[in-house]
């Protein structure tokens, strides 16, 4: 419900008007008088009258520019990271018209945010794929044509045998890392066999690689996501338990996908050391904030009940992601 | 799971008809409950160690939820949220990290001092896109009431 009121100019020409007419009245009507040199019980009259007169234009001022200070408050506080904080517009005046525009100028820049973000992003997984190729193909191949070098060199050279086992063991090393940073840089399982089996190849590997103990609880049937939110999903999960592994001194995670309404909620919990007061979010947690944002869905981060930190991630089903606009 | 319904708990008798209508609608509608509890700006720092009277505050906020969900019956199905700031701002931000569906917050409180005190359901109005529900006042003692 919006009022309709004077413009500020005239408000505020209003209060100090009423004031000095009321103050004007009462030095007509009443008996008080100022003499020279002034009388103590004059002065006091006069101190009295001055601190009511201020208190009044405080207490009058305060309320009618009390809106722009919570519209500053507002300004400096919005993160468009956590859309929908808008003001209320209670007002046709200078001040409503400001709030509204403020409204609408967040409005557009959350669309702008969001454009910009998916391109961005769509950028970064395009990037990873040519990586991820390069590497197959390119250092893959160059790999294990040094590998068969060395197979050819220690038939040639039986004396060098041992010298070139090893050789030989740390390009299939190298070779393993090569497939292993691949498969995190293009999640082919996820395009192929989808986010279950992509999920449980990648705690699969996180549990070989971090010495984690790892438990899954993954359902038969989940409600279909759009491609883009099952991206979003295996990133998020991707980079929480990097950051377990990086940080949390946990022993044991659990990771968790499971229907919601109309959605699919993501957890992953470890049972590590967890984090002071709030987390600092930078870096890797913005980026989660980001992917999650940018496919409507709700992420949380918060002390995990084991007392380590949760990730809880909650993605629309598809029929809702297409009502979103998502694409 | 078909919904997320989270309680504002400031540790007020008007918070605790929230929490009381909303574990009783989560448990009848099977919604997923969510005990947020924000507390204002330390005041006082330990030392100026802001940290060490962060994770104090947290930690007696965390144990006031505890409390309150075990007093409501809900210990074992609640989850439970502590921030410290401006209230309203991360009430609504952890409504949307939560994915709440709705928000039960307490009514205004009674008494001249407290009417003066701005409604913390008018400033999550403005803070978050997410309905928020007032729970009614219940009825209970004067003496409860004063205090």
């Amino acid at each position: 419900m919006t009022r309709t009121r004077l413009p500020l100019y005239w408000r505020v020409f209003a209060v100090n008007a009423s004031l000095l007419t009321v103050i004007a009245v009462l030095l007509i009507v009443s008996p008080v008088t100022i003499s020279f040199p002034i009388a103590l019980t004059e002065a006091i009259i006069v101190v009295i009258g001055l601190l009511v007169t201020l208190a009044v234009n405080a207490f009058l001022l305060r309320r009618a520019f009390g809106p722009l200070g919570r519209l500053a408050q507002r300004m400096e506080m919005v993160d468009l990271l956590r859309p929908g904080q808008r003001l209320r517009v209670l007002r046709h005046d200078e001040v409503g018209r400001v709030v509204a525009a403020f409204n609408r100028m967040l409005d557009r820049l959350e669309r702008e945010r969001q454009e910009s973000g998916r391109r961005v992003l769509a950028a970064q997984e395009a990037e990873r794929v040519g990586i991820a190729r390069d590497l197959h193909d390119e250092v893959g191949q160059v790999l294990t044509g040094v590998l068969l070098q060395l197979n050819s060199i220690a038939e040639a050279a039986p004396e060098h045998r041992d010298d070139l086992d090893q050789a030989r063991q740390a390009v299939r090393r190298a070779l393993d890392e090569v497939r292993r940073i691949s498969s995190e840089l293009r999640p082919e399982m996820l395009e192929h066999l989808g986010l279950v089996s992509a999920l449980t190849e990648l705690t699969t590997t996180f549990a070989r690689v971090s010495n984690v103990q790892v438990e899954r609880d993954f359902p038969a049937s989940l409600p279909t996501l759009a491609p883009e939110v099952e991206l979003a999903v295996y990133r998020i999960a991707q980079e929480s338990l990097t950051n377990v592994a990086r940080h949390a001194h946990a022993s044991r995670v659990l990771v968790t996908l499971e229907p919601g309404n109309k959605s699919v909620v993501l957890r992953v919990a470890d049972d590590g050391r967890g984090f002071a007061g709030a987390p600092v979010e930078h870096g890797g947690l913005r980026s989660m904030r980001e992917r999650a944002l940018l496919v409507g869905g709700a992420l949380a981060i918060k002390p995990a009940p084991e007392g380590g930190v949760e990730v809880r991630l909650e993605v629309p089903a598809t029929e809702v992601v297409q009502a979103l606009g998502v694409s | 799971m078909r919904g997320t319904l989270m309680c504002a708990v400031t540790g007020s008798a008007e918070s605790d008809d929230a929490l009381a209508l909303g574990a009783d609608l989560s448990e009848r509608l099977g919604l997923r409950l969510v005990l947020a509890h924000a507390l204002d700006e330390l005041d006082e720092v330990d030392d100026g160690d802001y940290g060490a009277s962060l994770m104090e505050a947290t930690r007696q906020g965390a144990e006031l939820l505890a409390q309150l969900a075990h007093e409501h019956g809900v210990a074992d199905r609640a989850e439970k949220r502590v921030a410290v700031g401006e209230p309203a701002a991360l009430l609504g931000q952890i409504a949307a990290e939560e994915a709440a569906d709705v928000i039960v917050v307490g009514a205004r409180a009674r008494g001249w001092r407290k009417r003066l005190e701005s409604n913390l359901a008018d400033q999550l109005e403005t803070e978050t896109p997410v309905p928020v529900l007032i729970a009614p006042p219940r009825r209970r003692s004067a003496r409860e009431t004063r205090s």
